[in-house]
Order: structure tokens, then C-alpha cells, then sequence
């Protein structure tokens, strides 16, 4: 028998660790797409994402409607790693380090290598809200309105932010559409 | 059969997305596979199988148009799979009777071979006869074979031995050359821009 | 003066992009298992502390719910032992199928004299699966019948008797 998610959340916040960690794992390949995507690199995921997980068990009082505990994780993400983000600044390994290693140790030897690449580095010279707006948008498809209460920002700002990724990427992609 | 069983007694909240569907693939996608299988499973037919076909494509990399044919596909095989085994037929010989209907057998065989095989469990030789029909055995040669081992109340492991003596190269063959996934979507080419 | 966008937001043009990054990136569970043991460290939350001396038995029980055995049931211990092989020079092998809902994380192979193995128990019936390599390339098993594949893609099925 599947429990939902509301389910679950109950049970967590009663103290079943296990019923947590079920809750997670459910959601867990979507809030780590959106960490890698967001911060360029596993490490600073994996510690946002730790550091997520533990924030996000400890509030679980505060998650007020368990049905749509997604939100509610990404919220939490969404904070941590804009945390990791304005780290990234302050220290030299930033967005594209994976991607300058992996360029640095193997030519990628397939299309579809070549391809994930091209989209990396784009993504990566993306200002970073305008970043967060287009993975949450058209990669983990929340709404608007959704997106309004996880980062704190306004419906129209949000559209621009979105309508300006998709702008710069069709550019920065453009050229690998042609070759 | 316990497995049947395990089926029915398992809670189906129609209209209920699989949570399996919501995390992996996008809602759009989610949301298609998911009314698929709602329809499916309102005439009686097991989701799970519905279920593992869409994890199935998406792993793969099909896009969503895929996906929902292959599933859809898929629902209308078991549908005939049950028709044929009847409505107590338990999921691993519809799943099993499903690819045998998909590789070329006629409805009626499954029906006379769960006619032969009484009570037992049909899985394993339904499945075989898949194999042997995918492996390219004649269907009359095929037929027979099965057949004629579940007039003699044969084994599932014997019919697993037919199968291996019948297919050529299983249990020895060499490893394949790589085939590699190909991408999410192929690159555009400047002909295909809009 | 404020831009004024051109385009709408919508991202026409861009699916293989989204396609792409949709895609799951795998990362593994060093993660999750530190921040569980973070948590299973602290003092419990609500007034049941029934996990915390259960922890590592109720994470695996979470863990194995997780995966979703579908309609194999939950008694995941039922159903003969099944193994797995494939002999390939590789960084990583998963192996994906019907019985662990082709998700590559499920059940990764491990190393032993040349060859990636896993053992699974499966209960009788017939079940497609494949081989992934290094997250990418995809094998089917030379020592099982080759199935029929409506996606493109190599794909093995194993029938597994009573």
C-alpha cells in the first residue's frame, strides 16, 4: 500500500525517521536535478542537499500543508542553495568547475555528451536568479504562483526573469543548432 | 495464485497519480501516462506493469508521444491476455501471456494452454513461448513445442531447458558491441529550426 | 525604461534543452545517508523515539519502500535468488528492469574478478531489463533472450520459474 505524501508527512513530524526518509527519497530526483543544475557541481549539491534535508526535518511543524510537501522541500532547497551560491562567489570553484574538470580530463566522445555539455555552459552563464526562475519553471514545471512562494518574488518579475533565460539560451544554443 | 491475491487485496485509489509517475517524469508526461492507466485499470487490468512500461521508455530516453503509444499498446495486450486467460488470471501470466500476443500468438493458443495447464501457474510457459516466437522459431514449431510439453504436465524449469535448446546462442553468447543511448532528443539540424 | 520582452516566457524551441535537464542526475547516497545519521543523532523530534534505536533497520525499511516493488508486493525477501552478471571494463554498471522500476540508482552491480553482479529475489514471472554503463550506454545481457523493444534500445528479458 502507497501512503501519500500527506501521509507521510504526518508520520514524520510524529518522529518516524523512516517515513522521512520515504518522504525524501520520493522527491529526491527532482531536488537533486534542481541542486546540480542550479549550482553547476555535485559537491556543492550534495551539501546543499544535506544541508536541506536536515533543516527541512526539524521544521516539518511548520510545513502547514503536507499534501504539497514538494513545494514546501523546494523552498527549503531553493534557500540553501542560494546560500552555497553566494559562497560560490566568494571562493573560485563556481558553476562551471565540473564542467571545466570533465573538459580538462576526456573529450567527450558522443553526441550526446558533446550536447549535455553545450547545455551546462550555457546554463552556467545565466545570471543566477534568472538560473533558479528557468529550472523551476520549465525543468521542475511549478507554477508561478508556486515559484512566487518558494523564492520570495513577484509572479511578473518571475516571467521576465524566465522570458530572459529563454531568450539567452536560444542564443548561446544557436550555434550548436547549426553546426 | 498468491500473486493474484497480493493484486487484489492491494488498495487502488483510481484517480490517484503513482507516485513512481510524479517524481520521474515531468507532469505533463505524469499526467497522460497516468490517465492511461486509470482506463486500464478500470476495466480490471493491473497498473503496475502500465506503470514499469512508462518508467521503461523514460529511462530510455523516448519522448512523451512514445511513452503513452507503448503503454497504451501495452494495456490493450493485457486486455487481450485476460480475455483469453480470464479474469483470475494473475498479473505475472497476463504480463507473460502479453508478450506472447505481442510477438505473434494467437489468442486462442493461450487460451487452450491455460485449458492444458489446469490450475498451474501459466507465467513460464507463456514467456517462453514469447521468447522462442521473438527469437525467430517458426510459430507452428514454436506452438508445438509448448504445446506438447504442457500436454505432458512438463515443468516451468523444463520449459525454460526447451527454450534454451531452441534459441540459438543463449547462455553463451558474447557480449554485444556497445549501443548507446542516444539522447534525450538528437541535435537540431539547421533544416529542422523552425 | 524597462525592457519589454519580445518573447513570451514559454520555452518553444527549447524542448531538447528541458528534455536534457530533465533527466535525472543520479548523485548518489552519501548525502542522504550523512544527513540520516545527522538526524538520527539528534534528539527526536515528538515524544516517540521509537526510531532512534531502530534507526538503521527502519532507514532500510524506508529505503526499501522506496524503491517501489510494485506489484511484486512488499515482501521483498519472497521469490527465488536471481543473478545478475555482465563481464565489461566500466566505471559504474546498474542494472534496471522491470522488478526495480528501471531506475539505475536501484540496484548497482559490484565488482568481483572481472565481472558486476547483483543477486536479486524474484518472484516467478517474466521481467525485461537492461544493463546501463557508466550512466550511458546500454547493454543488453548475452546470457538471456533478447526482448522485443518498442523504444530503441537494448533490452533483455529473464522468466523466472517456481
Amino acid at each position: 500500500m502507497t501512503s501519500t505524501d500527506a501521509e507521510l508527512v504526518l508520520r514524520a513530524r510524529a518522529g518516524d525517521l523512516a517515513s522521512y526518509g520515504t518522504l525524501v527519497q520520493r522527491h529526491r530526483i527532482s531536488l537533486e536535478r534542481y541542486a546540480v543544475r542550479l549550482l553547476g557541481n555535485r559537491e556543492d549539491a550534495e551539501e546543499a542537499l544535506q544541508d536541506a534535508l536536515v533543516r527541512a526535518w526539524q521544521a516539518l511543524d511548520r510545513c502547514h500543508q503536507p499534501e504539497r510537501v514538494r513545494s514546501w522541500l523546494f523552498r527549503i532547497l531553493v534557500n540553501r542553495c542560494r546560500t552555497r551560491l553566494s559562497r560560490q562567489d566568494r571562493v573560485e570553484r563556481g558553476p562551471g568547475a565540473d564542467l571545466a574538470l570533465s573538459l580538462a580530463t576526456s573529450a567527450p566522445h558522443t553526441e550526446g555528451e558533446a550536447w549535455r555539455e553545450e547545455i551546462a555552459r550555457a546554463l552556467s552563464r545565466l545570471p543566477a536568479d534568472q538560473r533558479e526562475a528557468f529550472l523551476l519553471k520549465h525543468v521542475e514545471e511549478f507554477s508561478y504562483e508556486e515559484i512566487g512562494e518558494l523564492t520570495g518574488s513577484t509572479v511578473p518579475a518571475l516571467k521576465m526573469r524566465v522570458n530572459r533565460a529563454c531568450v539567452r539560451l536560444r542564443e548561446l544554443l544557436e550555434d550548436v543548432y547549426r553546426a | 495464485m498468491a500473486l493474484g491475491v497480493a493484486c487484489l487485496l492491494t488498495p487502488v485509489r483510481l484517480g490517484a497519480q503513482d507516485p513512481r509517475l510524479a517524481v520521474r517524469l515531468p507532469g505533463g508526461v505524469a499526467r497522460s501516462v497516468q490517465a492511461t492507466i486509470d482506463s486500464a485499470t478500470a476495466d480490471g487490468l493491473p497498473a503496475d506493469p502500465l506503470v514499469q512500461k512508462a518508467l521503461e521508455g523514460w529511462s530510455k530516453g523516448a519522448d512523451s508521444t512514445r511513452i503513452v503509444t507503448a503503454v497504451r499498446a501495452l494495456a490493450g495486450s493485457l486486455q487481450s491476455a485476460r480475455q483469453a486467460l480470464g479474469a483470475a488470471a494473475p498479473t505475472a501470466d497476463l504480463v507473460a501471456g502479453a508478450a506472447a500476443l505481442r510477438a505473434g500468438a494467437q489468442p486462442a493458443l493461450l487460451t487452450t494452454l491455460r485449458n492444458l495447464r489446469g490450475t498451474d501457474p501459466l507465467a513460464v510457459p507463456l514467456s517462453v513461448l514469447a521468447d522462442l516466437l521473438t527469437a525467430g522459431i517458426g510459430p507452428e514449431r514454436a506452438w508445438s513445442s509448448v504445446r506438447e510439453m504442457a500436454s505432458r504436465g512438463a515443468s516451468d524449469a523444463a520449459f525454460l531447458r526447451l527454450r534454451d535448446e531452441l534459441v540459438p546462442g543463449t547462455g553463451d553468447r558474447p557480449l554485444p558491441p556497445a549501443v548507446e543511448r542516444p539522447p534525450g532528443s538528437p541535435l537540431p539540424t539547421s533544416r529542422d529550426r523552425p | 525604461m524597462p525592457d519589454t520582452p519580445t518573447h513570451s516566457d514559454s520555452a518553444d524551441g527549447l524542448e531538447p534543452v528541458t528534455r536534457e535537464l530533465q533527466r535525472p542526475v543520479a548523485l548518489g547516497d552519501r548525502y542522504f545517508d550523512r544527513a540520516m545519521a545527522e538526524l538520527r543523532a539528534q534528539p527526536g523530534r515528538g515524544r516517540r523515539r521509537l526510531w532512534r534505536p531502530l534507526g538503521a533497520l527502519a532507514l532500510a525499511a524506508g529505503l526499501l519502500t522506496a524503491v517501489g516493488l510494485g506489484f511484486f508486493g512488499p515482501d521483498h525477501d519472497a521469490g527465488a535468488p536471481v543473478r545478475f552478471a555482465l563481464v565489461a571494463p566500466a566505471g559504474e554498471v546498474a542494472l534496471v528492469g522491470d522488478f526495480n522500476d528501471w531506475d539505475p540508482r536501484a540496484q548497482p552491480l559490484t565488482r568481483q574478478d572481472g565481472a558486476w553482479s547483483v543477486t536479486l529475489r524474484l518472484r516467478p514471472g517474466r521481467y525485461r531489463y537492461a544493463f546501463v554503463v557508466d550512466g550511458d550506454h546500454w547493454f543488453n545481457d548475452p546470457n538471456h533472450p533478447a526482448a522485443q523493444d518498442e523504444f530503441g534500445t537494448p533490452t533483455s528479458v529473464i522468466t523466472v520459474a517456481n
